[in-house]
């Protein structure tokens, strides 16, 4: 029986079913694109852990997510990252939570993925690299660097990788900040998370 | 095709793109208390501000065909995000910045019966092919041509996209094209969010919809207003039929002598088609139901037929049984007296179109029309529409034997079944309940269902009683403002009788509320 007071998070947890609980390995996949996920949001509207843990605030999800630290342990797990000493495992709740605080941020900051996202279809409509504009210019540059910086094997990948990587994410981020965002983002992770695909 | 009366139910504005669904009011809401709405559709309108207003595109179509494009446009989405940036790889730029359209691939075509039918009755407006493109596109131009003169009506294709890099995605038509138009639009990435947006929010109605209407809208209707509706409906069909076939009044045949242009009729249909009713239009058990025995004189009010009434009626149905089964045994049952319950099997009718519920029959026009559209009393406009005279024609001799005498019921039905009706009908703390609970009505988030709730008031207006109608109803009662049991309510009820009134509060922040 459900119980009349619930909150807002396990209330939005319905959205995001699950047929099968993924295997470690599954969930290190799942893991990993989370994280470029809020890779993104970092790059392109400068949020930092404080407003990540605010969104966490803002969902009920405090006791997911509790601190800075724990926060940057669950990043830390992706096992893209470099360095062992954060790495933990990642539950199916974490999860969740990690696609909430994803899209409520990508909702927040819609208007500015709309914009980057317009310039690109501008510039490539144009034949125009995107680095062209400032905005997207920026995110790219910042997303590389970023990515090059904590991920093993950053340095070894190809900038022209990790730009496609950059634009996808951008885009896909136009999708997760709309109504229906958790959801598609739930299944495109356990989608993910099939067929087996770990790294850049 | 002009809508009449035509209501926006609702209506979704995401900025690059206009989804609006249409109704039409049916005069039977006025007996029925409550909206009964028919012919859903929906307008969809693309808004590039980049192109000027007549160049704008604008889809038009029915409810199937909207789900049709909900499933399709979703199923795309998700398999878009679905896609590993890995899997780009080293195409990456490439594909970002490729405009080119491949070569055109012809859409697939299907060629089933309902979705010819169904693009048959749709209405495209289409503005010169060259607006359908978006932005890009010497080449789409070119492509459009090729593509533009294939006739798609026939044919009718399903409803599909296709990428065209990361930023630009094909929407084919399927259906939803017309002669006129392309095969298919093109959506920027903007666009496909904003469309997957409007889509998303209208399944997510849909969902709250149709357990509303189908499940607890049905029982609320007044017992007599099917009644009310049988007895229209048999005047307006007998009455047009006389006029528009002009033959020679029927007197009392008999049911034999019926049955053999049925029995032709019947025959000449499609075996697998849906089973239809007098009017050509698909009847379900409840219309079938209430349109058989129109009473004779002196028996409207209730709708206890006399005896003789019932023994035309079978004979009839029984011309009807050999093609569709379920009609027979409908009408079978609707031999013996309606009772109070029974009418209300057929408010499902008049309900699904308000429930945007998914498709439940391959019928495309079907359902939409049925009861609503047989009911004016005036039959020219509803008789224009029919789609085969010949069902029509049918139906007439079947209609035209209690007929001699509905000319003169059609006068007093009305007047009859209100009086039947009035002792409890629109008293006004019904409306003071609505608005009462429009005040105070704050969805929860995350709430999906309708919760529902009779309340039963006393005649000194408080509340004597709340019954939660299902789990959720239940387990949000505290949440939905309803007042305490003896607290003062709503203004006395005259007469000092204690009516029960439903009361329906929707997710999207809807209030109604009905006599029971």
């Amino acid at each position: 029986m459900r119980s009349t007071v619930k909150s807002p998070a396990s209330s939005q947890w319905e959205e995001l079913p699950l047929a099968a609980s993924p295997d470690s390995g599954q969930l290190d996949n799942i893991k990993a694109h989370l994280d470029l996920i809020l890779l993104a949001l970092e790059a392109l509207a400068g949020i930092g852990s404080e407003a990540m843990l605010q969104a966490a605030t803002d969902l009920n999800l405090e006791e997911m997510i509790s601190d800075r630290v724990a926060l940057w342990r669950l990043r830390q797990s992706s096992p893209l990252r470099k360095g062992q000493g954060g790495r933990k495992k990642l539950d199916v709740e974490e999860a969740r939570s990690l696609v909430l605080i994803s899209c409520h941020l990508a909702k927040q900051h819609q208007e500015l993925i709309r914009r980057a996202v317009a310039l690109l279809e501008q510039l490539t409509e144009q034949n125009k690299e995107p680095h062209q504009a400032a905005l997207l210019g920026d995110y790219l540059d910042k997303f590389n660097n970023t990515y090059q910086e904590r991920m093993e094997k950053g340095e070894d990948t190809s900038p022209d990788i990790l730009t496609h990587l950059a634009l996808k994410l951008l885009i896909d981020l136009l999708f997760y900040g709309a109504p229906g965002g958790p959801r598609r983002f739930w299944l495109a992770l356990l989608d993910r998370s099939r067929d087996g695909v770990a790294a850049v | 095709m002009p809508f009449l009366s035509t209501s926006v139910l609702r209506r979704y504005t995401p900025p690059t793109c206009t989804l609006e669904i249409v109704a039409q009011d049916s005069p039977l809401s006025r007996w029925a208390g409550r909206p009964l709405l028919r012919k859903l559709r929906f307008h969809l309108s693309f808004d590039d501000p980049r192109l000027p207003d007549t160049e704008q595109v604008s889809l038009r179509g029915d409810r199937l065909q909207l789900d049709e494009l909900c499933e399709a446009v979703s199923a795309y989405v998700q398999d878009f995000l679905n896609q590993s940036p890995t899997l780009m790889g080293t195409g990456a730029r490439s594909s970002v910045a490729t405009l080119e359209a491949p070569p055109m691939s012809a859409p697939p075509i299907d060629l089933s019966a309902a979705r010819s039918a169904r693009s048959a009755a749709l209405s495209v407006v289409e503005p010169e092919p060259d607006a359908l493109l978006t932005d890009q596109s010497g080449e789409l131009a070119s492509a459009a041509k090729a593509t533009a003169p294939t006739p798609l009506v026939l044919e009718s294709p399903r409803i599909f996209l296709e990428p065209q890099g990361l930023l630009s995605h094909q929407l084919h038509l399927g259906s939803l094209a017309t002669e006129t138009s392309r095969s298919f639009i093109t959506l920027s990435a903007i666009q496909l969010a904003d469309l997957a947006t409007a889509l998303d929010e209208y399944a997510a109605d849909t969902t709250a919809l149709p357990e509303l209407s189908q499940r607890s809208w049905a029982p609320t209707l007044p017992a007599w207003a099917p009644t009310a509706a049988a007895v229209l409906l048999t005047a307006g069909v007998t009455a047009g039929v006389v006029k528009s076939l002009d033959q020679p009044t029927p007197e009392l045949k008999t049911a034999v002598s019926l049955s053999s242009p049925q029995a032709t009729s019947q025959q000449a249909m499609a075996p697998g088609q849906v089973p239809t009713g007098p009017l050509g239009v698909p009847a379900p058990p409840g219309a079938l139901q209430t349109v058989p025995p129109p009473p004779p004189v002196g028996a409207i009010k209730s709708g206890l037929p006399t005896v003789p009434v019932p023994n035309t009626a079978a004979p009839n149905a029984v011309a009807l049984a050999p093609v569709p089964p379920p009609p027979a045994g409908a009408s079978n049952s609707a031999a013996p007296a309606p009772t109070t319950n029974q009418p209300i099997a057929s408010i499902p009718v008049e309900s699904a179109p308000i429930a945007l519920a998914p498709p439940a029959e391959s019928t495309p026009q079907a359902e939409p029309e049925v009861a609503p559209d047989t009911e004016p009393a005036p039959p020219d406009p509803a008789a224009a529409k029919l789609p085969t005279l010949e069902s029509a024609r049918s139906a007439a001799p079947a209609e035209a034997d209690p007929g001699v005498n509905s000319d003169t019921q059609a006068a007093q039905a009305p007047t009859a079944d209100t009086a039947a009706g009035s002792a409890f009908d629109s008293i006004p703390q019904v409306a003071e309940v609505r608005s009462y609970f429009e005040e105070r009505w704050q969805p929860p988030e995350g709430l999906t269902q309708t919760l529902e709730y009779t309340l039963l008031i006393g005649p000194d207006g408080s509340i004597q009683r709340i019954v939660p109608l299902g789990q959720s109803a239940g387990d949000y009662i505290d949440r939905t403002g309803m007042p305490l049991v003896g607290e003062p309510f709503v203004t006395p009820i005259e007469g000092g009788t204690s009516p029960r009134v439903r009361v329906v509060l929707s997710p999207d922040g809807q209030v109604r509320t009905f006599l029971e």
